[in-house]
């Protein structure tokens, strides 16, 4: 039998009722969890993985897809509504998702990411139907030396980030990486900076500190200035959240570079998704002619990063299924649920059962679709959130705020450092600096630092092994362009449109 | 001196302690190069120049956060709030200390009235159970109460 | 509004009461276990030991070898210590126990202020897993001694991947360097997946791994077994020679077992060793998670295991004084 016939094989296993029904069930199950500040796909994974004990595998394994689609899907809402990312990968699409919502455009900004990450989606599991042996081994290609300088690349263009003050960006940046160094040495196992708390040595994980910065400060600023929910009472029908057609216009090729780079990005080993939503944000704002609206309530600013984390994701199943070895940290998850039933990812697989691998694939295209309807069905009553008092939502957010700190790893400890992180937070909004640079610089820092000494080892301590490989060598070029770029183009810039600096005031 | 220029000071005496710390590390290692000191070292430098940037633009700047007596009250009080309930956690367990979070909370800060709040928080309490003891089966710390 | 917010308080009454009438039911003298047992994991969800503590729970609430099932709850940190150090502070607790590994033998060792091996009441051991030396399938060593002969070649003249440091494949990479008179570069990764993925990729020459962070790559023809550091050949791989027949004396297994927490009762330690015995000898357990798996399955009872957990010890802490990670 040839691909298409397996596939259909597949689809046929997926519409069985049974099957779409677990598969109904996961979608809605992971996107009320991603949903759910804090919670992203990874956590969400685990804590609904339970749920499919008991279950024969290819029913489980299609509720999985649901569950793990969903949560993609899910992380968003939360970053769009309350400003509360679901995960790291959804901290980009809350920079401006959530200006749009205060803006009253809230329906239009997840109309857009919906289908963004559809079609970023549906491209992902084309390649992944088609070219998943050939898109592996191009991964492969991706040593210790190419990930430390595409982990570079990534923090370089944290510049782009740094809203009013560059010097304050950088600052941000610092004190992340700062932050990630803090833990024991994976390379050496010397512990740094643990003051001897060993609930430090595995690192300050990044989510309680997402949920603490985003969740924790906005209560604490709340309480500061009490003020309202300045939302324009939108309009709840589902023709008013559609996008206007200049809002298609701005995005249609946000989501197609999105899906691309998210896509490629997602087959590389380390943070995929984060790392893809975080180039693909700057590489639109750097293309576009409004960049002067990113950060303000630029829709294309949630369509890229939101095509490419789901396309990253999807990506994340190539070396899955095709070479055994989990793309992220949740297919790592996926894996661990699926061994349970003896099935075990990998090349041997597509012989051995190949009516589950294509059931497996043929779930995401289903589970995919049915997300699609989910979230443009389900806008308008997530708006409502918008119209909580001020007061009960922020009980909420407190509420959840803990709860889920605690969740990730059932740990008190972890709602600690949420409180920690939130304070930070605060200051760091009083003084002007800019959060998303201190995260970024938490999640990427410690691959950034593993890669490149586990370079240097390879290399028995010689710089040569970043200048000889030409993946590393493109990388690091890239890299430097980046950052001789905001120079050359604030000069172009300050030329080319004097006019333009009063409009950026007033948005 | 303005805030800013504070921020620099502040930034270039941490990145001096990161030098001083990592060089104890163990900087480079022969044959397998950056030692587990490399990165703090490198993060202590480059503080060096945002520190100057920082100080410079301070100087020009000067402007100052909108800090007011009332609003720093009520911050402080939210994150005290925050810490008390955070430390019941493991004495109360999740569910009692969650209700009365909410309890407290809407009382204080919402104003609402006693029936409304006791409502919310109730309903509060049952989401959370519903969602993560029911259905997730996420072990909650359960305190000396039996929920 | 009104009708819900009586429904609201129906409902938070109702569940009182029930918890009221388990709390009464629960004062019965009966025989242990009467109420479900907490399985700590101290790794993430999808790790070897979640994966083994899934097994655990799963099959014995299906064979129905205790009557109370038993709940899995990750505690993942510190390289395990986040949930060595809950369950130490449930002494005497008859109804939590933990997953132990090698790792958590030796890892305590290295951090001042953890909890050491020793503290725990040691119940069962489950399986070994096994060491193995992989190369990718088209690489230039095809056979242990033409490895060990470019090793031989000069310091950290051949790179050799593992999953962490100060852990097992560190201390076997250490084993096999004391045993042939080679300087191995040992690169670290964090997880049996990314050394699998160095590996392929060609940028590490070999790797340590366990049969199931290998399994699905060799039996897939993408890598190969050459050499396993146990005391026989492998019943999965037989053509892979062991390190002692090659004349290199290093055997080093990773246990997989059960401990309860300190001064655990006596009987509840009877009762769960005898439970797991029955599991151990379960059709279900040998075919799904033995054998799929590549584990070797290795029961041993309460006082075996702490007798074997004490040369465990010893072994590791010479290792670990080897590797300078100890004094």
């Amino acid at each position: 039998m040839d691909t298409w016939s397996y596939l259909w094989q597949g689809f046929l296993s997926v519409f069985q009722p049974q099957h779409l029904l677990f598969c109904v069930i996961g979608v809605v199950a992971g996107q009320v969890i991603g949903a759910l500040p804090g919670i992203g796909s990874v956590s969400g994974v685990a804590l609904l993985l339970p749920l499919t004990f008991g279950m024969d595998p290819e029913s489980a394994i299609i509720m999985l897809t649901g569950i793990y689609y969903g949560c993609m899907y899910g992380g968003t809402v939360s970053a769009v509504l309350i400003d509360i990312p679901g995960d790291s990968a959804a901290i980009m699409t809350g920079l401006d998702g959530h200006r749009l919502a205060l803006q009253g455009r809230g329906g239009q900004a997840l109309f857009m990411a919906a289908v963004g990450s559809f079609i970023a989606g549906t491209f992902g599991i084309l390649m992944l139907t088609l070219f998943a042996p050939p898109l592996a081994r191009f991964g492969l290609r991706f040593g210790p030396p190419e990930t430390a300088a595409l982990m570079l690349l990534a923090l370089t263009s944290l510049g782009w980030l740094t809203g009013e003050s560059a010097a304050k960006g950088l600052l941000s940046a610092l004190l992340g990486l700062f932050l990630a160094v803090i833990g024991v040495d994976s390379v050496s196992g010397r512990p740094r900076f643990t003051m001897g708390v060993i609930d430090l040595m595995d690192g300050i994980p990044f989510l309680p500190v997402v949920i603490g910065i985003f969740g924790i400060t906005q209560v604490l600023l709340w309480l500061e200035s009490r003020a309202q929910w300045k939302v324009m009472k939108a309009n709840l029908g589902l023709r008013a959240i559609l996008p206007s057609v200049q809002e298609w216009a701005v995005s249609k090729w946000a989501i197609v570079r999105g899906t691309i780079i998210g896509f490629f990005v997602g087959l590389m080993p380390g943070a995929g998704a984060t790392t893809a939503s975080f180039l693909s944000y700057t590489i639109e704002r750097q293309s576009s002619r409004r960049a002067h609206l990113f950060g303000k309530g630029a829709i294309e600013g949630v369509a890229a990063p939101e095509s490419a984390n789901n396309a990253a994701a999807i990506a994340a199943y190539v070396p899955l299924l095709s070479l055994g070895i989990p793309g992220s940290a949740t297919t790592a998850v996926l894996m661990g649920g699926l061994m349970l039933w003896g099935l075990r990812p990998g090349p041997l697989l597509f012989r051995d059962a190949p009516e589950f691998v294509w059931g497996l694939i043929a779930s995401m295209y289903v589970a995919n679709f049915l997300l699609l309807a989910v979230n443009t069905l389900a806008i308008p009553p997530m708006i409502r959130i918008l119209s909580i008092p001020a007061p009960v939502l922020m009980a909420i957010v407190s509420v959840i705020s803990i709860v889920g700190a605690y969740c990730i790893d059932n740990s008190v400890f972890d709602i600690w450092l949420a409180l920690g992180a939130g304070v930070l937070g605060y200051f760091m909004h009083k003084l002007k600096i800019p959060v998303p640079p201190v995260v970024l610089g938490l999640v990427l820092g410690p691959d950034l630092e593993t890669a490149m000494r586990q370079s240097f080892m390879l290399s028995k301590g010689s710089v040569a092994i970043f200048f000889t490989r030409p993946i590393a060598l493109g990388l690091l070029i890239a890299t430097a362009l980046f950052l001789s770029a905001p120079a050359i183009g604030g000069l172009l810039r300050r030329r080319r449109s004097p006019s333009r600096q009063p409009a950026e005031g007033q948005g | 001196m303005s805030v800013d220029s504070v921020l620099g000071v502040a930034a270039s005496v941490g990145g001096l302690l990161l030098i001083w710390q990592g060089r104890g590390f163990g900087y480079w290692v022969h044959l397998s190069g950056p030692g587990p000191g490399f990165f703090p070292v490198v993060l202590g430098l480059l503080l060096q120049p945002v520190a100057v940037l920082l100080v410079v633009g301070g100087r020009t700047v000067g402007e100052k956060p909108d800090w007011s007596r009332s609003g720093l009250r009520a911050v402080g009080a939210g994150a005290l709030a925050f810490a008390v309930t955070i430390w019941l956690v493991s004495w109360l367990g999740m569910l009692v200390t969650v209700g009365l979070y909410t309890l407290v909370w809407l009382r204080l800060v919402g104003r609402y009235a006693w029936p409304r709040v006791v409502a919310l928080a109730a309903g509060t309490v049952l989401a959370v159970y519903l969602i993560f003891v029911l259905w997730l089966r996420v072990p909650f710390p359960t305190g000396i109460l039996p929920l | 509004m009104h009708r819900s917010r009586v429904l609201v308080f129906g409902l938070v009454a109702a569940m009182l009461l029930s918890a009221l009438a388990a709390g009464c039911t629960g004062q019965k003298k009966a025989a242990y276990p009467e109420k479900p047992i907490e399985l700590v994991v101290p790794y993430a969800p999808g790790g070897g030991s979640d994966v083994l503590g899934r097994h655990i729970a799963d099959i014995i609430q299906k064979e129905k070898i205790l009557p109370q099932p038993i709940n899995v709850v990750n505690k993942p940190g510190a390289g395990g210590q986040v949930g060595m150090s809950y369950v130490n502070t449930k002494k005497g607790d008859p109804y939590v126990i933990l997953t132990f590994i090698t790792g958590q033998v030796s890892g305590p060792k290295t951090v001042p202020g953890a909890v050491p091996a020793s503290v725990f009441t040691p119940i069962a051991r489950l399986a070994l897993d096994e060491e193995c030396i992989v190369v990718k399938i088209d690489s230039k060593y095809q056979t242990i001694e033409q490895l060990m002969e470019a090793a031989k070649q000069g310091e950290k003249a051949v790179s050799i991947g593992g999953t962490a440091v100060g852990q097992e494949d560190q201390m076997v990479t250490v084993m096999l360097e004391q045993a042939s008179g080679v300087k191995f570069n040992y690169i670290p990764f964090d997880s049996g997946g990314e050394v699998m993925k160095a590996l392929l990729g060609g940028h590490i020459d070999a790797a340590w791994a366990n049969p199931n962070e290998c399994v699905s790559q060799v039996d897939g023809g993408l890598a190969k077994v050459i050499a396993v550091a146990a005391p026989q050949r492998l019943k999965k791989w037989p053509d892979a020679p062991t390190l002692k027949e090659k004349g290199y004396n290093v055997v080093f297994e990773q246990f997989r077992g059960i401990v309860g927490p300190p001064e655990m009762p006596q009987e509840a330690v009877k009762v769960l060793a005898e439970a797991f015995k029955k599991l151990s000898e379960s059709q279900d357990w040998q075919t799904r998670y033995i054998e799929k798996n590549a584990l070797t399955s290795a029961y041993q009872g309460p006082e075996e295991f702490a007798a074997y957990m004490k040369e465990v010890d010893q072994l590791t802490t010479e290792l670990l004084k080897a590797l300078g990670l100890i004094k």
